[in-house]
């Protein structure tokens, strides 16, 4: 289980986050939808520990910075930060080692086929065209397995086959018991099965709330989106991990 | 023009307000204070001193004016024995200016299109404007910015005055000149690429116009001397400098405008300046209606300088930029099997050290240590000095090597990237397998041209373990500053006041090894003043290292 307490995160005066609250649960697949510029980022880069905050970030009751929360924390990034002077192969053989993964070599080559990176495991971090880079990214991303992922816009430059590659690993791992949060701001993307989706705008959640309720509603995720964005329903939050700030601006509202 | 005007003002606006939000207000502040300070000292000094020594300023100034007129005496020989003034002079700087700059802005025609903006291809080629029109709109703004740059040479007025003996008008014609010549290069250079975009072909072998050009007037001048079998000097000014040749378009009327106003003759000065801006429009004029389908190729040149920049941004931030080209493909691809949890970076930077190097010896900085060596050990056998050990000028060499490779953030290719922070290691752990891959790729490169120079300059063994062990330390201080400064100052536009920040540490720093080595030779014992300054080194390199892991997760 992922906990974000109180959240806040400024860059000078800038607050990106303002007391973001939410619970990940165990199995779950969260999605963390939002307009450009509404702390999505921020939120997911707390998460995994770049950035300095106030608040608390726990990961099944330990903090998220700690080298233990670290293994089973994982991270797709937005933009791919490979290097230069490793191959595919090699960087995926690197983060093995570093992650101390054992009989890894088989996952490596499931990786690289889902991915069509296997005619280019010989190939540098800087010969790879963008889309290639991306999917390297996810491949090293995956590979250490990690119970909980969070993946900051991963479609991005993503080719088709690539998309639905990543679709059904998602979904899999998603069968498999692992915990998923997904960060994106095309709503048309996420129409994989989802539990809970986080509605984000200028650094606040505006909305926190499950699936079911949203059916039980009869709107869609679309509906949701431009209602907490553009104007407010008072009903779409529910009440076990709404954030108690974003309910009474809500109501303001 | 409304459209030139309003983008011109606010891109000049907008410029400067980033740049004062940036370290750049701190430096305007500091050269201003020490502007004024320097005003004030100028003004001063000299009346303190003449109140209190004004005998020996009076005399000091003789023998300035005396080692003045020598100089002058020399340039007036030069001159008088070709029966030339100093205006010939200035001539021949203008034609060597006029061509060099022509040459430097021809030669890169075909690039052309790189003129414009990546955001030009969807806004201004997609709008109903003539092709020309935003040809000429770029061509403008980049005018505007050539005359805005060389505005500072405004200030060189009063000493052009001074040095040529010429008036305020005629300085300011010589500044004209400057900026119509750089108003003709870039019409020269859009007149052949506009014409050159409405051939069949596409495009212009300008190397062989420039080739064809020079060469004529190579041989025509060879021709010359040899005919007239004049001296070189006398000749080139006689050919070069004609006043009969200032009726030449172009080249001949920017001549005839600073000729005639250092003569005095504003007259002539002034209507060779309209004959030249009259020449510009009517170049203008001629652009603007060759009907030339330059938006394909534009296309194609603004999508090579927007990957250019989204690789500069992408770079700044740790991402991943893509080579234009392949690699070798004799390079080793599948070789990285080593290590294992923060382990990783120590190999991968020895592996690679490895991998890249020629024969997995000869990397670029192996070969600049190893000439190194060999000069600083041919020097020691030149001087010869009983008092100095032979082996300190190569030694004390790849010392400054080592120092100035360390300069930037030598670890920045590896905590730039996320996954170092990701990898569930201790930060520290991660830092310092960087930094002692860092280390060991420092002594693969030093230790054969030590060997090498301690063979040339037949050493004692033990002083160059000490120097080997030294230069680690230089190495190891310099990369651990590096890292700290990289990471404990967070923001992507703050890289030269980084950069300026960690030159003074590293420079502070490096006093006291440099104090180390000259106690070592007024002691006359080099191994304890070199062992003592390695462990100086790595006690401060140690303090930052600790230091640098609480800044890698909190930006």
């Amino acid at each position: 289980m992922l906990e974000v307490k109180n959240v806040t995160k400024k860059y000078g005066k800038n607050l990106a986050c303002n007391d973001v609250s939410f619970t990940l649960d165990s199995g779950s697949l969260t999605v963390l939808l939002g307009p450009n510029g509404a702390g999505k980022s921020t939120i997911m880069k707390s998460i995994i520990g770049f950035l300095k905050y106030s608040g608390s970030i726990s990961v099944n009751g330990i903090p998220n910075k700690s080298s233990e929360a670290r293994k089973v924390l994982g991270y797709i990034p937005e933009m791919p930060s490979l290097y230069s002077t490793l191959t595919v192969a090699e960087h995926m053989e690197f983060i093995a080692r570093a992650y101390k993964l054992t009989n890894y070599k088989e996952r490596i080559d499931m990786l690289l086929k889902r991915f069509e990176l296997d005619d280019k495991r010989k190939k540098f971090g800087d010969e790879l065209s963008k889309g290639m880079q991306q999917k390297l990214n996810l491949c090293l991303g995956l590979l250490p397995d990690p119970d909980i992922i969070l993946l900051d816009e991963p479609l991005l430059g993503l080719d088709p086959h690539a998309i639905k590659e990543l679709k059904n690993m998602i979904e899999e791992m998603r069968q498999a018991g692992k915990t998923l949060l997904i960060s994106t701001h095309i709503i048309d993307s996420v129409d994989m099965l989802w539990d809970r989706t986080v509605i984000m705008q200028n650094g606040q959640v505006k909305a926190n709330v499950t699936k079911s309720e949203i059916d039980g509603m009869g709107k869609t995720l679309e509906d949701l989106f431009f209602e907490v964005t553009e104007g407010i329903n008072k009903e779409a939050v529910s009440d076990d991990n709404q954030n108690e700030e974003s309910k009474d601006e809500n109501k303001e509202a | 023009m409304r459209l030139f005007i309003y983008y011109a003002f606010h891109t000049v606006i907008n410029t400067l307000k980033k740049l004062l939000k940036t370290w750049v207000a701190f430096f305007i502040v500091i050269i201003l204070a020490c502007s004024l300070l320097g005003m004030i000292v100028s003004r001063i000094v000299p009346l303190v001193v003449k109140s209190v020594t004004g005998e020996e300023t009076a005399i000091e100034e003789t023998v300035e004016e005396n080692i003045n007129e020598h100089h002058v005496s020399k340039l007036d020989q030069f001159l008088q024995e070709r029966n030339l003034t100093e205006y010939d002079v200035v001539d021949m700087v203008v034609i060597v200016a006029f061509l060099f700059f022509v040459t430097i802005v021809l030669a890169t025609v075909n690039k052309g299109g790189e003129l414009f903006k990546p955001a030009d291809v969807p806004l201004l080629f997609a709008s109903p404007m003539k092709p020309q029109s935003v040809l000429m709109f770029r061509l403008l703004n980049s005018l505007g910015m050539n005359i805005l740059v060389g505005f500072y040479m405004t200030f060189q007025i009063p000493n052009l005055v001074r040095s040529l003996h010429i008036s305020v008008w005629s300085a300011f014609i010589i500044l004209l000149a400057y900026v119509l010549t750089m108003l003709f290069s870039t019409l020269v250079q859009m007149a052949f690429y506009t014409f050159s975009r409405s051939s069949k072909s596409g495009k212009i072998n300008i190397a062989a116009i420039l080739i064809g050009f020079y060469s004529v007037i190579g041989i025509a001048f060879i021709l010359y001397t040899t005919i007239t079998k004049q001296e070189i000097w006398t000749a080139a000014f006689k050919f070069f400098g004609n006043k009969h040749t200032l009726w030449i378009p172009f080249i001949g009327w920017i001549r005839a405008m600073v000729y005639y106003s250092m003569m005095g003759d504003m007259t002539k000065a002034l209507i060779f300046t309209a004959l030249f801006i009259a020449a510009c429009i009517l170049t203008i004029v001629l652009i603007w209606n060759v009907k030339a389908d330059f938006y394909e190729d534009a296309m194609f040149a603004t999508e090579r300088v927007a990957a250019k920049m989204e690789n500069t941004q992408k770079a700044s931030k740790g991402g991943t930029v893509t080579r234009e080209k392949d690699r070798g493909a004799n390079i080793e691809r599948d070789g990285f099997h080593f290590g294992t949890g923060a382990g990783v970076f120590f190999y991968k930077s020895v592996y690679n050290r490895l991998r890249f190097a020629r024969f997995k010896l000869f990397s670029v900085t192996f070969i600049l240590n190893l000439l190194v060596a060999i000069g600083g050990s041919w020097l020691s056998g030149k001087i010869k000095n009983p008092l100095i050990d032979p082996f300190l000028f190569p030694a004390a060499a790849i010392a400054l090597v080592a120092f100035y490779r360390t300069l930037g953030n030598p670890l920045e290719e590896d905590t730039s990237r996320e996954f170092f922070i990701l990898i569930p290691e201790s930060p520290l752990k991660k830092i310092w397998a960087s930094i002692l891959g860092c280390l060991a790729v420092c002594a693969i490169d030093m230790s054969i041209p030590l060997i090498a120079a301690a063979v040339i300059t037949k050493s004692n063994p033990l002083t160059v373990i000490g120097w080997f062990v030294f230069i680690l330390s230089v190495s190891l201080f310099g990369t651990t500053v590096g890292a700290f400064v990289s990471l404990s100052i967070p923001g992507d536009h703050a890289q030269t006041l980084k950069t300026m920040i960690q030159i003074m540490f590293v420079y502070f720093g490096a006093i006291p090894s440099m104090g180390f080595v000259i106690a070592g030779l007024v002691l006359k014992n080099m191994g304890i003043m070199l062992i003592a300054g390695a462990a100086f080194n790595a006690i401060a390199g140690g303090f930052f290292s600790l230091l640098s892991p609480h800044f890698l997760t909190n930006k």
